[in-house]
C-alpha cells in the first residue's frame, strides 16, 4: 500500500460522470487488483457499472458485474448478493443485445435472475419487463404478450424501476404492440412533467416521435425532437434514441439529419453492444436512401478520424454509403434472426425503410 | 342520516392533522411560524400603503420569555391595514381559501404570502393564538381566539385601538426554545434582515432593529455601488468561508438580482449546490439548488428574486420555463465578469482557473467566445509536465494527445526522453477541448496518438541487426503467443528501458474480459466469452523489445535459448507491473515458474 489507490480515488471523486472517469476508474481497479484489495476492487466495480450502464459504456459494466457477481459468490461472508439484484436487472438487458450471446444462455441468464430475485423475497416485476422487453424485440409476440400482464400485475418493491421509468416501459410496449393512443394516454403523467427521472422524459421524447408523425401529431413531435435532443446530446448512452432523432429528422429535414449523423456516428461506429449499432446504422441507411431518392449522387460528409469510413472504405458516393450501411446492417439483423430463429428483424428493416417515401 | 343525493355534506377536517402533516412534511423546521408572522405583518403594511404612499409603516416584536409563572408569549404588532370582522372570519378560519386574499391584496404579485394558511403555522408552536385587529374601513376593532384543538371564537372590543393587527402566540409547553430571546432575534434577523420596513425586536430589556445590519441592498446601484470589503466580508458571514471575488447578479425575468461568491477551493462539479435566496427580500432557503446553470458549480450566491414562484414548501424554487431562463441571463452576468477578467485582469483569471480548472474547461466547451479566451491559460497535463496551452503551442506545431491516462502512462517516459511534448487527455474534458481545436483555430492542427503510433515511429533496425535479432525474436514470439501478446524489436529512447508494454483500448477490453473470465462464474464466463469472440481481435497487446538496451543486446548475443524464455518471460511480467496492469492467474504462475526457473540455472 503505498496511497496511490487512494490518491487516485480521491481524484476520481471529483471527477463528473463519463468516459474519463470510467477509464479512471478501470485503472483503480486494476491497482486494487494488483494489491489484492478484494473490498476496494468490489466497490470500485460498482461505480464502474454505473457508469458503464449510464453512460453508453455497457460491455465494461457487464465485465466489472460478473466480476462483482463471482466475487459474491466466492465469498458470501464478505459481501452480500442483495446489492448485486439492483445491477442485475441492467446487466441482463444489456447482454441480451449481443446477438452473440446465444438463446439459451440468455434464457438461463433468466432464470437465474428469477432464483436470485425470489432468493432475496423480492417482486419478480422487474424480472417480467426486462423479459417482456427481451421477447417483444426479438419477436416472440406472443410471449412477450403474456410476460406484460405478469409484469404489470406484479406488486411494486424497493427493487422496482422508479415510476417514471415503469410508465415509460409500459408505453414502449403499447408501442410495440402498435396501440398508439393508449401509449400517448399512458405518457401524459411523463409529458406533463410531473414523472421524471435521470433518463426520462429523455426516452419518452424519442420514443414516441415516429408514432407522433403516424398519428398526424406533427407539432407535438417537433415539441419531441427540440426538447429531446437538448436532453440527450451529450451523453452516448442515449444512442438507441438518436436512431429515433435522426429518422425523425429524415423525414422532416434531412439536412438537419446529416448534421446529427455527422456529429454522433461515432456514438454508433465505437460502441458493442450491437443492438444499438444495428438501430443507428439502418437509421443511417434510411437517411442516405432518402438522400438518393431526392436525386443527390455526392455529398461532403465530415467524419472523425477514427471513425472515418468514408474514407476508409472509399466511399465516394451515395450509392457506395448506401450499400456499405445495407451490408452492415443486414449482416447484424442476420446475427440476431439466427439467433432468435426467426426473421424479425428483417421486418424492423423493411419497416424503417418505408419512411423514405413517408409524405408530410 | 340518509341524504338524498343532495351535495350538501362538507368534510370534516382535522386542524391538528394538518398542522401535523404541515410540520412533518412540508415544512424543513418548526421555524417557519417566524416567516409567517413577518409575511403577514409586511403583506399588511403593503396593502395600507396602496391607498397611502407616504404612510409610515412599521413593525413591532416583543417576547416575554417563559418563566416559572409564566410559559412564555410573543406578540407581534403591524400598523397596518389590518382585518374587518367578516375578514377575520374569512382568512382566519378557513384553511386554503386563497383566492379571496387575493382578491382582498388586489394584485398578488406585490405580496409574499400565497398558501391563505400562514397563521395557522403557529399552532406548531403554540396551543393558543390571540389577534386583535382593527381595520381601516372598520368603526371597531375585532378579537380573534383561534385554538389548536380546531375551534375559535370571535367578539367585538369597545376600547380604542388603532389600525393595524396584533398578535399574541402563547409558548405549548415542550417548545420553550423557539421562545428564547438570543434564538428568536436570531431567526427574526435570519428570515427579516432584508425587508423593506423597519422591524423592532425587543426582549423587555433591549430593544434593536432586526434589517438594521445588511451590508447591501437588492437594488442594482446597492450591489454595484456597495462596498467590496463588506460584500465579500458578508458572504464570509452568511457562508462561513472566504471568496477569492464576487461577481454581480442581475436577472430582468424574475427581477432577480444578488451576489455570486466564487468558492476558493476545488468543488466537486456534482456536489449540491446550496444557494441562499430572498423572495420579495423575505429570506426562502438556505439551500436553492437550481438558481444556476449547471456549470456553475464553483458559485454559491445570495439573491433576492421578486417575480419567481416557491415551491408549496416555500423552500425552494419553482423549476419552470421562467426558472431556465433567469438561469440564463444569470449565466450571461458570470460569463461577461470572465470576460471583463481575461481582458483587463489576467491575474485574476489565472488565480481562478487554477482553483476551478474544471468549471472553466466545463465553460470554455459551452461557449465558443469563451474558450477562444480562456484557451492559452487552460493547464494539460504533458509528458514535459504541466503546461498551459499557450506553452504547449510555442513547444510544438501539432498538438499531440492520447485519450485516457494509461496510454499517456505508456508512452510518457520515451516522449520525455525525445523531449516530445504529448497530452494526457485522459481526465474529464480535456479530449473534447483539444478535439474542438481545429473547429475554433482554422491553423491548428492535431494527432490522437496511441502507444502503437509512438512505436510505428522508432528507428528500424538495419539488415545486419535484424538478422542478429531474429531468433531472439522468434523465441519471444513463441513464449508470448499464449498471453494473445505480439512482439517486435526496435531502438529507442531511453535506453535503460529494456522492452516497453503497449496496449491501447480495445486490447485493454478484451485483456479485461480474459481475466474476469477467469474469476466468473460458469454462466458469465461463457456469456463474456462468446462477446469477446465477436470483437474485432485486429489489436493486441504489444511488447517491443529496445535493441539500444545493454540487457536486451546480451540477450540477442547468447546462445542458451532457455535463458532467453525466462528473460523474456520475466521482462513481460515486468512491464506489466510497471504499468499497473494485474497479473491473471496464468501470468502469476508464469512469474513464479520463471523466477525459479532463473535461480536454478544460476545456481
Amino acid at each position: 500500500m503505498d496511497g496511490k489507490l487512494e490518491k487516485l480515488l480521491s481524484e476520481i471523486d471529483l471527477m463528473p460522470d463519463g468516459k474519463a472517469k470510467l477509464l479512471m476508474l478501470e485503472e483503480a481497479a486494476r491497482i486494487a487488483d494488483s494489491q489484492n484489495d478484494l473490498k476496494a476492487g468490489f466497490d470500485i466495480r460498482e461505480e464502474i457499472v454505473h457508469q458503464g450502464v449510464f453512460y453508453g459504456h455497457h460491455l465494461n459494466a457487464i465485465i466489472a458485474f460478473s466480476w462483482r457477481l463471482a466475487q459474491c459468490e466466492k465469498n458470501p461472508h464478505l459481501f452480500d448478493i442483495s446489492d448485486l439484484l439492483w445491477e442485475y436487472k441492467w446487466i441482463v438487458e444489456e447482454i441480451y443485445k449481443f446477438p452473440d450471446v446465444p438463446s439459451e444462455k440468455i434464457e438461463q441468464l433468466f432464470e437465474d435472475m428469477k432464483d436470485k430475485y425470489n432468493r432475496e423475497g423480492a417482486s419478480l416485476r422487474p424480472y417480467y419487463c426486462i423479459k417482456c422487453k427481451y421477447l417483444y424485440s426479438s419477436g416472440f409476440k406472443e410471449r412477450a404478450e403474456e410476460l406484460y400482464f405478469k409484469w404489470i400485475n406484479s406488486p411494486r418493491d424497493g427493487y422496482s424501476d422508479c415510476r417514471a421509468c415503469d410508465i415509460d416501459n409500459q408505453v414502449l410496449y403499447l408501442l410495440y404492440i402498435k396501440d398508439y393512443e393508449k401509449a400517448f394516454e399512458m405518457a401524459q403523467p411523463i409529458l406533463s412533467g410531473r414523472l421524471k427521472c435521470a433518463e426520462i422524459p429523455h426516452l419518452t421524447y424519442a420514443e414516441l416521435l415516429l408514432p407522433s408523425l403516424e398519428t398526424g401529431r406533427l407539432n407535438d413531435a417537433q415539441i419531441f425532437h427540440e426538447k429531446g435532443y437538448k436532453l440527450i446530446y451529450k451523453n452516448k448512452d442515449f444512442l438507441e434514441s438518436m436512431s429515433k432523432h435522426l429518422l425523425y429528422l429524415t423525414v422532416v429535414d434531412v439536412n438537419k439529419a446529416v448534421n446529427i449523423f455527422e456529429k454522433h456516428f461515432q456514438w454508433a461506429f465505437e460502441t458493442h453492444t450491437i443492438f444499438f449499432k444495428f438501430e443507428f446504422y439502418l437509421a443511417s441507411w434510411v437517411m442516405f436512401t432518402k438522400i438518393k431518392k431526392l436525386g443527390k449522387e455526392q455529398l461532403k460528409i465530415h467524419l472523425q478520424k477514427d471513425c472515418n469510413i468514408i474514407e476508409k472504405y472509399k466511399l465516394n458516393t451515395i450509392d457506395d454509403i448506401i450499400a456499405w450501411f445495407e451490408k452492415e446492417t443486414t449482416d447484424m439483423a442476420n446475427k440476431f434472426n439466427l439467433r432468435n430463429g426467426n426473421d424479425h428483424f428483417n421486418g424492423v428493416i423493411q419497416e424503417r425503410l418505408k419512411l423514405v417515401g413517408f409524405q408530410l | 342520516m340518509v341524504n338524498n343525493n343532495e351535495f350538501d355534506l362538507r368534510f370534516k377536517v382535522n386542524l391538528q392533522g394538518i398542522i401535523e402533516l404541515l410540520s412533518n412534511h412540508l415544512y424543513s423546521s418548526p421555524k417557519v411560524y417566524i416567516r409567517e408572522l413577518l409575511q403577514n405583518a409586511v403583506d399588511a403594511v403593503t396593502a395600507r400603503r396602496k391607498n397611502d404612499s407616504g404612510f409610515y409603516g412599521s413593525i413591532s416584536i416583543e417576547l416575554f420569555e417563559p418563566s416559572e409563572k409564566n410559559p412564555g408569549t410573543l406578540v407581534v404588532e403591524d400598523n397596518g391595514i389590518g382585518l374587518t370582522e367578516e375578514e377575520v372570519h374569512q382568512f382566519l378560519a378557513v384553511i386554503g381559501q386563497s383566492s379571496k386574499r387575493e382578491e382582498f391584496f388586489q394584485r398578488r404579485n406585490d405580496f409574499i404570502g400565497q398558501f391563505g394558511i400562514g397563521l395557522l403555522s403557529c399552532f406548531i408552536v403554540c396551543d393558543e393564538i390571540i389577534v386583535i385587529t382593527k381595520s381601516e374601513k372598520s368603526p371597531y376593532a375585532v378579537e380573534w381566539v383561534g385554538k389548536y384543538d380546531g375551534t375559535y371564537r370571535v367578539r367585538k372590543l369597545d376600547n380604542d385601538v388603532s389600525v393595524g393587527t396584533k398578535i399574541y402566540l402563547r409558548c405549548r409547553p415542550g417548545s420553550e426554545e423557539y421562545f428564547q430571546a438570543p434564538t428568536l432575534k436570531d431567526l427574526f434577523i435570519h428570515y427579516g434582515c432584508f425587508l423593506p420596513y423597519p422591524i423592532y425586536f425587543s426582549d423587555g430589556k433591549s430593544k434593536i432593529l432586526i434589517n438594521n445590519e445588511k451590508p447591501f441592498d437588492f437594488s442594482r446601484d446597492g450591489i454595484l455601488k456597495g462596498d467590496r470589503e463588506a460584500i465579500l466580508e458578508y458572504g464570509k458571514k452568511v457562508f462561513d468561508e472566504d471568496f477569492i471575488d464576487y461577481i454581480p447578479l442581475f436577472s430582468k425575468t424574475g427581477d432577480v438580482s444578488g451576489i455570486a461568491y466564487i468558492i476558493s477551493y476545488k468543488m466537486n462539479p456534482s456536489s449540491k449546490r446550496r444557494h441562499r435566496v430572498y423572495l420579495k427580500n423575505m429570506f426562502l432557503s438556505d439551500s436553492v439548488e437550481n438558481l444556476l446553470p449547471d456549470w456553475a458549480f464553483f458559485l454559491k450566491c445570495v439573491v433576492n428574486c421578486n417575480d419567481l414562484e416557491p415551491t408549496a414548501s416555500r423552500e425552494q424554487l419553482c423549476d419552470d420555463k421562467k426558472l431556465s431562463q433567469v438561469q440564463a441571463e444569470l449565466g450571461d452576468c458570470i460569463r461577461s465578469y470572465l470576460v471583463e477578467k481575461a481582458r483587463f485582469d489576467i491575474f485574476r483569471l489565472r488565480e481562478i482557473i487554477k482553483i476551478h480548472t474544471l468549471a472553466i474547461k466545463a465553460l470554455s466547451l459551452e461557449f465558443d467566445e469563451l474558450y477562444k479566451l480562456f484557451i492559452d491559460w487552460l493547464p494539460f497535463e504533458t509528458s514535459l509536465g504541466i503546461l498551459t496551452f499557450g506553452e504547449i503551442k510555442k513547444r510544438t506545431d501539432i498538438i499531440q494527445y492520447t485519450p485516457s491516462i494509461d496510454e499517456f502512462r505508456q508512452i510518457q517516459k520515451i516522449s520525455a526522453a525525445k523531449s516530445i511534448c504529448i497530452l494526457n487527455c485522459g481526465y474529464i474534458y480535456d479530449t473534447e477541448i483539444i478535439e474542438k481545436l481545429p473547429e475554433i483555430f482554422h491553423d491548428i492542427r492535431i494527432e490522437r496518438i496511441s502507444p502503437t503510433d509512438m512505436s510505428a515511429s522508432f528507428e528500424e533496425l538495419d539488415f545486419e541487426e535484424r538478422e542478429k535479432a531474429f531468433e531472439f525474436i522468434k523465441t519471444a514470439e513463441v513464449v508470448l503467443q499464449p498471453f494473445n501478446c505480439s512482439v517486435q524489436i526496435k531502438k529507442f529512447e531511453p535506453t535503460d528501458i529494456p522492452a516497453l508494454f503497449m496496449i491501447d483500448e480495445e486490447a485493454n477490453l478484451i485483456r479485461n474480459i480474459e481475466n474476469t473470465k477467469e474469476v466468473s462464474n460458469f454462466l458469465f464466463s461463457s456469456i463474456l466469452g462468446q462477446i469477446s469472440d465477436n470483437i474485432s481481435t485486429s489489436s493486441k497487446a504489444q511488447l517491443c523489445f529496445n535493441y539500444n538496451n545493454p540487457l536486451i543486446t546480451r540477450l540477442i548475443g547468447t546462445d542458451s535459448k532457455e535463458l532467453v524464455c525466462m528473460s523474456v518471460e520475466i521482462i513481460y511480467i515486468q512491464s506489466l507491473l510497471m504499468g499497473h496492469y494485474p497479473l491473471n492467474p496464468r501470468e502469476m504462475k508464469l512469474l513464479n515458474s520463471s523466477l525459479l526457473n532463473l535461480i536454478d540455472y544460476k545456481l
